[in-house]
């Protein structure tokens, strides 16, 4: 029997590793652009700026493409150093236009996780409240990723009520001096804002801090360049090198999918574009799990559709992404006082906005991340000061250890006119993405940054505004396969309607999004599909 | 190392200018660093919209001190894309990128001694805005001042320019202005390689074509720019810039001299006959020199080959207004000391000399109003008269001993 799991991000890997571990042989197709192996481990930084032999290639870009000229408003790019994202010249991007969606997509072995801000928070009940599950029925598969991926996060803190569902296995994030002092002005002022339904805890990460563990974080700051310990989980390093332990399995790269053929409601064969000779080819299979990540998957099924002579149009059943809304501030207690030049780079506290009344209030629980200033390019926050340079950038530092940002994550539902519409089919599909925000998700995105800026200024910090990142830069997506009734729906098992033996087995499925972050829970749905997958 | 490698003329630092701003923000300017802010700059020139008359008004003043500074409160203020604001931009990214930078950045006391800086840090900031608004307000009554003539531009953006010698000297920068106002160059040069690699690299097809083209041989050029797929009809401005000059050769010297002719005068009459035969509208600018009003030893011809250049255009204007034939718009340019590379950059000579660059940009500002005639700079034309006035013995004797030292 021929099982063939498309990608090799976090779902893929974690869909076939269970099945693995059911005894099946799988073959896990991607496309498997190699990421570059970050060098010099125990090196900070700000110390790569001495040893390496030249910094700002590796900072900027040799084309200084990571150089964020002024009036973009952008503040953050990934780093040029990381290879992971696909680059809108690629001449095989899949999109015929990002006027209204700026998608990222990842053609590389790991997918998007590789870029992965490592929060690990499962699902509650609250959170799935209208999927045709329970978070019972996900138990076993986060008690099954636990043991895949480390999560270091407290035994208990004022988040734990929210943050439930899976069980820390490593001690939280060491806090730096700015973070301890946040949570210290949060133990004081505790009783106010957990009445006004703000919450602050530690973060629940996927990294090893345990020093018993080999390769545990040792705050060289530098995550988002690709930590170089590779203490923060990475499914194509971690769960597909298990994978590979495994006689029945076989890593098959250099695969494009670009549509599945079908005969009868079962899948019969997968099409691919073999990128080692550019040739279109067919191979036959007997079960697939779609797991190229929502955007990916969804345009597989669709040019599926296309190409099936059904009677069904070739656009997705929807498309989500979460919003994401920065909030700086500046701790004003912490002006004066020395940077921190050694630190976990990505957030070491969560924030938790629990509303309690409302018809918005999906979910109850808003996520936040709260991120102190370490290291990172400086130069767009510089020029984002109301200050001429000179002044800008000596007022910047004075503040550096002071400044701060709270990152929200709003969720997204299925809403009428989000979608993927195919535009080309071959050689490869070529889509469209149609989206837009719904207007009262507006007023409830402004209610919610009113009462996290107002617990801000409670905890001793002044907030500055808030940065809303453009539709598709949430890079949180699902629901282009989701679960439901009809035809170009999955059931609550993620296979699809359509097709008995295609299963749903990343976000593509998910009937909502979420606030919290979305990369754990896809493991466990990936991990739930392969498990209950009937292979006949 | 120190040179940029591309020169567009609103956005390109010198190695000196670069020097400069870091001074300005606290940093040591790094050798190694100067090469990726011209590239960076240069890529900005030619995706950026083309300044307004305004901003580009405010970029061209001398690049001071003090017009840094003021330029970068003033633009924080009002221009938050304006190429200084790259400029500092990238110069604090180029430098936070290296450990010597970061050190120098970071450089900021803390506790106590913070407290009692901020106040003055702010007053500084308040000091150099004030200051900024007062200069831009002084810019602003010049700017008023001369905005009837600046309405007249029309705007080089999306406008095709064919220009002659553009591997270096003036043509060049002819080029570079066009390209950083957003118009296309068709470039005629001897050789591809002597146009920056660089530049070849960064400037989109659409917006640059080289021809390659030995103006020396009679008729070439027509049959490469032919060859090259360029019709007439889709030129909007003709800028007949190239010219050669054979120092300390005699006037005497046949092949010199007939090769002089060749460049300067035939070349032209050549594509300027290709030019309105095959359905040219615009304008045709030529660039001839004051030199075209007296005689010069040991120059092979040079000046009489622009003397030959000027009477000829004003020639072609006359015949052309006489058969009727279209609007006659010939501009004659006859610059006088200003570093063409043809003359000594060194001594008086080369701190009286004008800018290539600010020459460029006064021909390409003429040239969009209409002008029929410029001779840049007034005070050296003025001179240049008053020498020829003076009388022939005078003069000779003047120019004589001016050409043996």
């Amino acid at each position: 029997m021929r099982i063939v799991v498309i990608g090799s991000g976090v779902a893929a890997s974690h869909a076939a590793l269970t099945l693995l571990e059911r005894g099946l042989a799988v073959e896990v197709w991607d496309i498997g652009r190699q990421e570059v192996v970050p060098e010099h481990p125990g090196v900070s930084l700000h110390g790569l700026k001495s040893t390496l032999e030249a910094p700002t290639e590796f900072f900027l870009g040799r084309e200084l493409e990571a150089l964020i000229p002024p009036g973009t408003g952008e503040l953050l790019r990934y780093p040029p150093a990381r290879r992971f994202l696909l680059s809108r010249q690629d001449p095989h991007w899949p999109f015929v236009s990002d006027d209204h969606f700026k998608p990222y997509l990842s053609y590389s072995t790991g997918g998007l996780a590789n870029g992965w801000g490592a929060n690990a928070l499962a699902y509650a009940a609250d959170d799935l409240r209208g999927w045709p599950l329970t978070v019972e029925d996900w138990v076993q598969d986060y008690a099954t990723v636990a043991r895949r991926i480390p999560i270091a996060g407290p035994p208990e803190d004022d988040l734990t009520p929210y943050l439930q569902g899976i069980e820390p296995n490593q001690p939280p994030v060491a806090l730096n001096a700015a973070d301890a002092w946040l949570l210290a002005r949060y133990r004081r002022k505790r009783r106010g804002l957990n009445a006004r339904g703000v919450y602050l805890g530690h973060s629940r990460m996927a990294v090893r801090t345990a020093s018993f563990e080999a390769g545990h974080c040792d705050a060289c700051d530098r995550c988002l360049w690709g930590c170089p310990r590779q203490a923060i989980y990475e499914p194509a390093r971690d769960t597909l090198r298990r994978c590979n332990a495994y006689t029945g399995f076989v890593h098959r790269p250099n695969r494009l999918v670009t549509s599945l053929s079908a005969r009868d409601g079962r899948i019969t064969g997968i099409r691919y574009l073999d990128l080692a000779d550019n040739r279109l080819r067919e191979e036959p299979c007997d079960a697939v799990f779609l797991a190229a990540g929502a955007l990916g998957s969804g345009i597989i099924f669709l040019n599926t559709l296309a190409q099936s002579g059904l009677d069904l149009t070739a656009e997705s059943e929807g498309l989500m992404d979460t919003q994401v809304v920065k909030l700086p501030y500046v701790a004003l207690g912490r002006i004066g006082k020395p940077s921190v030049e050694r630190s976990f780079q990505f957030n070491r506290l969560d924030l938790g906005y629990v509303r309690e009344r409302g018809v918005d209030a999906w979910p109850r629980y808003l996520h936040g991340e709260v991120l102190h200033l370490t290291g990172l390019l400086y130069h767009p926050l510089i020029e984002s000061l109301p200050l001429p340079t000179r002044w800008g950038k000596r007022l910047f530092f004075a503040l550096k250890s002071a400044l701060g940002v709270v990152t929200l994550f709003f969720p997204d539902r299925l809403t009428a006119g989000n979608r993927l519409v195919l535009e080309e089919s071959t050689p490869i599909p070529r889509v469209r993405a149609v989206y837009a925000a719904p207007t009262e998700q507006r007023r409830y995105w402004g209610h919610c940054i009113g009462r996290v800026q107002r617990a801000l200024l409670t905890l001793g910090c002044l907030p500055k505004g808030a940065a809303y990142s453009p539709p598709g830069g949430g890079i949180h997506y699902a629901g282009t396969i989701p679960m439901g009734e009809g035809p170009k729906r999955c059931n609550a098992q993620g296979r699809s309607n359509l097709y008995a033996n295609l299963y749903i087995a990343d976000g593509a499925a998910f009937p909502s999004l979420p606030s919290k972050s979305i990369t754990l829970n896809l493991a466990a749905h990936a991990t739930r599909v392969a498990r209950l997958a009937t292979m006949a | 190392m120190n040179t940029a490698p591309v020169a567009f003329p609103c956005w390109q630092p010198s190695y000196a200018e670069y020097a400069e701003t870091c001074r300005y923000l606290g940093l040591t300017p790094q050798p190694r660093l100067y090469p990726m802010l011209c590239r960076h700059l240069a890529r900005e020139a030619l995706y950026h919209p083309p300044l307004s008359n305004w901003a580009r008004h405010l970029a061209e003043r001398p690049r001071t001190p003090g017009w840094i500074a003021r330029m970068d409160a003033a633009s924080r203020l009002f221009m938050p894309t304006h190429p200084v604001r790259y400029l500092l931009n990238a110069v604090v990214a180029l430098h936070e990128c290296t450990a010597q930078g970061y050190a120098e950045l970071t450089s900021v006391p803390t506790g106590a001694r913070l407290w009692a800086r901020l106040p003055l840090w702010l007053a500084g900031a308040v000091v150099q805005t004030v200051s900024a608004l007062a200069w831009l307000l002084g810019q602003g009554v010049i700017y008023g001042l001369t905005l009837s003539w600046r309405q007249a531009d029309q705007g080089i953006e999306g406008r095709r320019v064919l220009i002659t010698g553009v591997g270096r000297g003036l043509g060049r920068d002819l080029a570079m202005a066009v390209l950083e106002r957003g118009g296309q160059v068709v470039g005629v040069l001897r050789d591809r390689s002597q146009f920056p690699a660089e530049l070849r690299e960064l400037v989109p097809e659409s917006r640059l074509t080289l021809i390659e083209a030995d103006l020396s041989r009679p008729g070439l050029v027509v049959e490469q720019l032919r060859a090259g797929g360029i019709a007439a009809s889709e030129i909007d401005l003709v800028i007949l810039s190239a010219g050669v000059k054979y120092d300390h050769t005699s006037v005497l010297d046949t092949a010199s001299v007939r090769q002089t002719f060749e460049v300067n005068l035939f070349a032209n009459v050549d594509l300027a006959a290709w030019y309105f035969a095959h359905g040219g509208q615009g304008q045709i600018v030529l660039v001839s020199s004051m030199g075209r009003w007296h005689g010069m030893p040991d120059t092979s011809g040079y000046n009489a080959s622009k003397a030959a250049l000027s009477i000829w255009g004003e020639s072609l204007e006359m015949e052309r207004i006489a058969r009727g034939e279209g609007t006659a718009r010939i501009l004659i340019v006859e610059p006088g000391l200003f570093a063409s590379g043809m003359v000594g950059g060194g001594g008086l000579k080369g701190r009286l000399s004008v800018s290539r660059a600010h020459i460029a940009r006064t021909i390409l500002d003429a040239a969009l109003r209409g002008r029929r005639s410029l001779r840049p700079p007034l005070w050296f034309a003025w001179l240049t008269w008053a020498l020829v006035m003076s009388g022939r013995s005078l003069r000779t004797r003047l120019l004589v001993r001016a050409r043996s030292r």
